[in-house]
């Protein structure tokens, strides 16, 4: 399929483009920005007259599974095609899929069976492989056969690793194989029990609180263990002050480290829990103001690569109980553009800067991981068609009814955002198109 | 945000929490307690009273008097209902309930707030303890101890001893001095007992028992927990008791006329010593009685049959 976009206000911050430029797409890749070649035929004209094309958005951390228990236990672990609708509801391409604590895929042949569901033309899934089995923390996961079978790289869940020999294990038989981990930096023993940030606002609701050092501890190990490993690392969803300066020390260090924080830290802290409002109830938990003035300021200056939307759907069942019972997580997957432009909004970022949180950054991230990445979140000549166009003026509130998703739990249910996805194209096919 | 224990007018209910509860709802329980102890409460509209207060017969049985004193109608759920650990019944059975009370002990924070939520319009929630949040009544009790015993409370110094961090007592019983304008609060216990927020709360922490207590006009002795003498937070009782286990010596530091009020059943040989246990019937035997009459003036109150 051909496609001509046109008309459209390019925004490409892989390139520093930001102008009105037309894309030409062939074979599922972008053949000319600008003019088009000779005696290009379009299929279909896309005029995107008073929109923004941009790359399509890449998701470092988005839950798109099935529910455990839902359809056959024999088929292992599916896609929820509600999740994938909202992926491209929201202009996002191309996404991390984390191990999910019930269905950890720990054993290629559950890669493989994931990845056969995967159709051409919707979102791009990049599995993380287990990085022990069943996620115990306790035997190596066979990181080769799971790269073969499509892991980009080795997570070990929310939850962190207690045993320091066997994370050191992991990094060294990752560092020899050229393998990336994939980190939660949180302290297992810290975090134990706990469900909200610690701080005046949790005491005050006579909620555990989980200190910033749950993070920094681990971090210190994490970067103690890269040093004498060599290991590759990705830390997903940094989330204190202290926590973000250690990243800044191990980066000026030269230590292979990157790392992303999610759209929830960067705009909420922990007073919006108000009365214990569930919605709120996330991991890693809402902190202070410094903590997100921090997670602002290191986005900002690039120190953090990407932002991501932590997508976790949770059902109104788990959300319905007392604050400590909840199931921490949010729908976040169609908000990620709009919480991007709120941030720029917010904080008057300069809008290429933040898109390029959203797309270049992480895609920059997945690049060095897979070969299939490479040029992911750019719209270059030669990169892959995958794009969204997007209504940067648009202002829509936020019912969780009406989003794409099964879980309709957002803590900005309610608010009004800025920016709507018109139309999302995935490997040069439409993929998604709304009505204005 | 909307105080979810108050309507659009600002009236009572729910009660949840004496944080943000304004001076003129807390001074009404307290004069409503007051009135129903010195003369027969008045019959209010009949409605039912759902107890939800699982491992507490005395409890159940004192509210259940409180409301067939109101001619409201006590029933009892059974242990697999709201009270249940799990949070999923809590909801459905709130959620299920006709218009009236719901008095409710919950073991996790916020499970009041979380029934309040659920509940319809017309079902009123008690908070009878959620985990480490708040218990108001208890709370109340011993704010009116004070009121009632040192009459002006603008110009006391309070001491709170024990597991205040883990207390809904304390915390309540904080948050309701601060409404009433107690002007100095303090707070003894191992620190890893303390919050670490107590300057947010308006909470001077003092490094011993002694600095604790040196000048209180009323010290607030708090239960510990057998679960806390263990893990990362207590080594043992006999440590606990000789660093802040309330003696006569001890509170040789505190004013003449000091109050000593026990926040709930307290062991002889930890929290206190033998001979300050042996003085505290009389108040203990006081604060149950204020603490019933302000159950009665919360399902009063709540009933819209208050004074």
């Amino acid at each position: 399929m051909r496609l001509h976009i046109a008309n459209g206000r390019l925004i490409d911050p892989a390139n520093g483009v930001d102008g009105r430029h037309d894309i030409y797409t062939a074979d599922g890749h972008v053949v000319a920005v600008g003019a088009a070649p000779d005696g290009f035929q379009a299929d279909r004209v896309l005029d995107a007259d008073g929109l923004a094309v941009l790359p399509g958005l890449v998701d470092l951390s988005a839950r798109v599974l099935q529910p455990a228990g839902a359809g056959s236990m024999a088929t292992g672990s599916a896609f929820a095609p509600a999740e994938l609708r909202a992926a491209l509801a929201g202009g996002v391409t191309r996404l991390v899929l984390p191990p999910d604590a019930d269905a950890a895929l720990d054993e290629p042949g559950k890669v493989d069976a994931l990845m056969r569901q995967a159709d051409a033309g919707t979102v791009r899934v990049h599995p993380l492989g287990a990085m022990t089995v069943g996620l115990a923390g306790e035997t190596l996961a066979e990181m080769g056969l799971l790269s073969q079978a499509g892991c980009i790289a080795f997570a070990q869940g929310e939850h962190g690793i207690a045993d320091t020999r066997v994370l050191w294990g992991a990094m060294r038989y990752a560092s020899g194989m050229d393998r990336t981990l994939w980190l939660r930096p949180q302290d297992p023993w810290l975090a134990r029990g706990t469900v909200a940030a610690s701080g005046a606002y949790a005491e005050r609701l006579g909620l555990e609180g989980l200190p910033p050092q749950a993070e920094t501890v681990a971090l210190q190990t994490i970067f103690e263990l890269q040093r004498a490993t060599g290991a590759r690392v990705h830390l997903t969803r940094l989330s204190t002050a202290a926590g973000l300066e250690l990243l800044r020390a191990a980066k000026r260090e030269g230590l292979p480290v990157t790392a992303d924080v999610s759209a929830h830290n960067l705009h909420l802290t922990d007073v919006d829990i108000g009365f214990f409002d569930t919605n709120f109830h996330l991991s890693p938990p809402l902190r202070g103001q410094r903590d997100r003035d921090a997670i602002h300021g290191a986005l900002a200056e690039g120190l953090v690569d990407a932002l991501c939307s932590d997508h976790t759907p949770v059902d109104s069942q788990a959300k319905a109980v007392p604050f400590p019972a909840s199931a921490p997580g949010a729908t976040a997957l169609e908000l990620l553009l709009s919480l991007t432009l709120k941030w720029v909004r917010d904080r008057r970022c300069p809008l290429i800067d933040a898109l390029a949180r959203v797309t270049s950054g992480p895609g920059a991230v997945l690049g060095r991981m897979t070969p299939d990445a490479a040029q992911a979140g750019q719209l270059g000549v030669g990169a892959p068609a995958d794009l969204c166009l997007a209504d940067l003026d648009a202002e829509w509130l936020v019912m969780p009814a009406a989003l794409q998703s099964r879980s309709a739990h957002t803590p900005f249910a309610g608010m009004m955002l800025p920016g709507r996805v018109r139309a999302t194209v995935v490997g040069g096919r439409l993929a998604w198109e709304t009505s204005v | 945000m909307l105080n979810p224990q108050l309507d659009r007018r600002g009236e009572l209910i729910h009660l949840l929490t004496t944080e943000g509860l304004p001076r003129r709802h807390v001074e009404r329980l307290l004069e409503a307690a007051r009135t129903w102890a010195a003369g027969e409460a008045p019959a209010a509209t009949p409605q039912p009273v759902f107890l939800s207060l699982p491992d507490d017969p005395a409890c159940r049985d004192a509210y259940a008097d409180a409301a067939t004193r109101l001619s409201l109608l006590p029933v009892v759920l059974d242990a697999q209902g709201a009270g249940a650990e799990q949070g999923d019944a809590l909801a459905q059975t709130v959620s299920g309930l006709a218009p009236g009370i719901l008095v409710l002990r919950h073991a996790a924070s916020g499970a009041a707030h979380c029934a309040a939520a659920q509940a319809a319009p017309g079902l009123h929630v008690v908070n009878a303890g959620d985990g480490q949040h708040a218990d108001p009544l208890p709370a109340l009790a011993l704010l009116q101890a004070m009121q009632d015993i040192k009459q002006d409370l603008t110009n006391l110094a309070v001491t709170l001893v024990g597991d205040i961090r883990h207390s809904p007592v304390a915390r309540s019983v904080i948050h309701a001095m601060t409404t009433l304008g107690v002007p100095e609060v303090r707070a003894v216990a191992p620190r890893t007992l303390l919050p670490d927020s107590l300057p947010q709360l308006g909470v001077r922490a003092c490094a011993s028992l002694h600095e604790g207590l040196q000048g209180a006009d009323v010290v607030i002795v708090l239960p510990l927990g057998v679960e806390r003498i263990s893990g990362a937070l207590l080594p043992s009782a006999r440590e606990y008791a000789q660093a802040y286990g309330v003696t006569p010596a001890a509170l040789a530091a505190a004013k003449p006329d000091v109050l000593l009020l026990p926040a709930g059943a307290l062991t002889p040989g930890v929290e206190v010593d033998g001979d300050v246990a042996a003085s505290l019937p009389p108040i203990e035997a006081r604060l149950a009685g204020l603490l019933q009459h302000l159950r009665l003036a919360a399902l009063g109150v709540l009933a819209g049959d208050a004074p």
